[in-house]
C-alpha cells in the first residue's frame, strides 16, 4: 500500500476482498480501544485478550457482510462487546455476576508530579474514589463516554444497551458522580 | 458540557489500562486456523470452576487431599502456626489465587432466593439445632433463609441496606450473615483470594476471627464427599470469619472493620 493513507472504509473493503494486510492495519488502529472495551465487559486482560482475538476471527470473516460507507470502528466494537459478554455470560452463570464488571479504576501515575499542585493531586484522587465508589454499571456507562471516549452509540454496542437507555443511565450516573465528589469534598473539609 | 464532564474528560488521559497486547503478530494465522479452533470453545484463562461432574468428583478428591495433608501438617508445631493463617477455622479453607477472581452481582430478590428457602429464625434454628442469636447491635434480621449443602444446612440472616448498613457498591443487601456447622471430614470451605485481597487474624470475644478484605473475592464451597458445589451468592464485600464452638460464621458487609467486629461481638 503506497501513496496516502488508506482510509477505514477502503481497508475495509480491501480486507473483505481478502487483503490481510489491510486488516492488520485496521486491526492496529483500533486494538486499543477494543482491547480497553472487553476488558471494561470481562474484567479480565487475559479473557478480554481471548475475547478480542476471537472478535476479530469473527470480524474478518463478517466482513463480506460489512456495509460499504459503514463506519468500521463501532461495526468491530459490537463485535468485540459481544464477544466479551459472551465469555462473561459462561463465567457468569457460576456466581451470577452483573454482565458488565467494569473493574476499579486506577491513575497511570498516582504520584503528584512536581507541577501538580496539591489541590490539583486531591481533585484527581478525589474523582478515581468516587467513580470507584460507584455501581459497576454506572462506573462503566461513564467509562465508556468519557474515559473510552465512546460515541453514545458505541457505548451501546459495547455495554448492550439501547441508545435511548445509555443516555439516560449516563444522565442519572453523572448526577451521582457530581454528588459524590461534592459528598466527598464536604467530608474531606469536615 | 457541564463541570463533571469537563474534568472526565481531562481524567481520561489519567487512567492506567492494562497493556493492549499485540492483535497483528499472529492474525494472519489465527485467521488461517479460525475455523479449526472456534473461539468460543477454548476454555477461558482466568480460574474457573467447571460444572461437569466428573470434574467436581475430581475437585473433591484434590479437597479430600489437601485436607489430608493439612491435616498431616497441623501435627507439626512449626509448620501450625503458618497453616493456621490459611486454614485456621475449622471446615473454612482460604486459598489464594494468582490471577484476578471476578466478584458476584447483585443480592436482588432472585438471588436471594439461592441463599434458600425463606424461614424463621425459630424454624431454622429446629432445623439444625443451631441457636442463633441475632446481633444485638443490628436487631432481627430482614429474612432469614436456609439451604442444604450436603449433610450440611447454611442460616443465612439477610439484612436489607439502611443508614447503619450502607450499600456502596449496589449488591441489595446490607449485610448477610451465614451460619453453618462445618466438619472437615465432610466439607471443607474455599474462598479463593485475588491479588490485593489480604487476610489479618484478629481478636473476637469468641476466639481467634479472620478479616478479609481488599479486592472482591468469591467464595467456593467443596465438600469432600464426592459432591461438590459452589457458595455462589456473596455480596464480596469485605468479610469477617470466626468460629464460635463448632459453628463458623462469615459476616460480609461493606462496613468497617472496627464495625464488622462490634457486631460479630454483639452476637454472643
Amino acid at each position: 500500500m503506497e501513496g496516502r493513507p488508506l482510509d477505514d472504509r477502503e481497508l475495509a473493503t480491501r480486507a473483505s476482498n481478502g487483503d490481510v494486510e489491510a486488516y492488520e492495519s485496521l486491526v492496529s488502529a483500533y486494538s486499543d480501544i477494543a482491547f480497553r472495551t472487553a476488558y471494561l465487559i470481562t474484567g479480565s486482560a487475559a479473557d478480554a485478550e481471548d475475547a478480542v482475538q476471537d472478535a476479530l476471527v469473527k470480524a474478518y470473516r463478517a466482513l463480506t457482510r460489512f456495509r460499504t460507507g459503514e463506519p468500521f470502528r463501532p461495526w468491530l466494537l459490537r463485535i468485540v462487546a459481544n464477544e466479551a459478554r459472551n465469555r462473561r455470560r459462561s463465567a457468569g452463570r457460576w456466581w451470577r455476576r452483573t454482565e458488565t464488571l467494569a473493574p476499579e479504576l486506577q491513575l497511570r501515575d498516582p504520584a503528584r508530579s512536581p507541577e501538580e499542585t496539591a489541590e490539583a493531586a486531591e481533585e484527581r484522587a478525589t474523582l478515581l474514589r468516587s467513580l470507584n465508589r460507584m455501581k459497576p454499571d454506572d462506573r462503566a456507562v461513564i467509562t465508556c463516554r468519557y474515559l473510552l471516549e465512546l460515541s453514545t452509540e458505541e457505548t451501546g454496542a459495547a455495554l448492550g444497551w439501547p441508545t435511548g437507555t445509555v443516555k439516560s443511565r449516563l444522565s442519572r450516573a453523572l448526577d451521582r458522580l457530581r454528588g459524590e465528589v461534592v459528598g466527598s469534598a464536604v467530608g474531606e473539609m469536615a | 458540557m457541564n463541570d463533571i464532564e469537563i474534568r472526565l474528560n481531562a481524567f481520561a488521559e489519567e487512567i492506567s489500562w492494562p497493556a493492549t497486547p499485540d492483535f497483528v503478530t499472529g492474525l494472519r494465522e489465527r485467521l488461517a486456523d479460525g475455523e479449526r479452533t472456534p473461539a468460543a470453545h477454548r476454555p477461558a484463562r482466568s480460574w474457573r470452576p467447571d460444572l461437569q461432574p466428573t470434574t467436581w468428583r475430581r475437585v473433591a478428591v484434590i479437597a479430600v487431599v489437601v485436607l489430608a495433608i493439612v491435616a498431616a501438617t497441623l501435627a507439626i508445631p512449626p509448620a501450625r502456626e503458618g497453616l493456621a493463617r490459611l486454614f485456621g477455622i475449622k471446615g473454612v479453607s482460604i486459598q489464594r489465587q494468582e490471577s484476578p477472581i471476578p466478584t458476584t452481582g447483585a443480592g436482588n430478590a432472585l438471588e436471594r432466593g439461592l441463599l434458600g428457602d425463606r424461614t424463621s429464625l425459630t424454624d431454622a434454628a429446629q432445623a439444625t439445632s443451631i441457636t442463633i442469636q441475632p446481633p444485638s447491635r443490628l436487631g432481627a434480621p430482614d429474612e432469614v433463609r436456609t439451604r442444604k449443602l450436603s449433610t450440611t444446612t447454611a442460616i443465612t440472616m439477610v439484612y436489607n441496606p439502611r443508614a447503619d448498613l450502607p450499600d456502596p457498591n449496589g449488591t441489595g443487601v446490607g449485610m448477610l450473615i451465614t451460619v453453618f456447622r462445618a466438619r472437615v471430614d465432610k466439607a471443607y470451605f474455599g474462598k479463593t483470594l485475588g491479588p490485593g485481597t489480604q487476610i489479618d487474624e484478629i481478636q473476637l470475644a469468641s476466639g481467634t476471627g479472620y478479616w478479609i478484605h481488599g479486592k472482591p473475592h468469591v467464595v467456593i464451597v467443596q465438600l469432600a464427599n464426592g459432591d461438590a458445589t459452589l457458595d455462589d451468592l456473596r455480596l464480596a464485600e469485605d468479610t469477617l470469619l470466626w468460629q464460635d464452638g463448632d459453628v463458623t460464621y462469615r459476616l460480609e458487609s461493606a462496613r468497617s472493620r472496627e464495625d464488622a467486629i462490634s457486631v460479630a461481638n454483639s452476637m454472643r
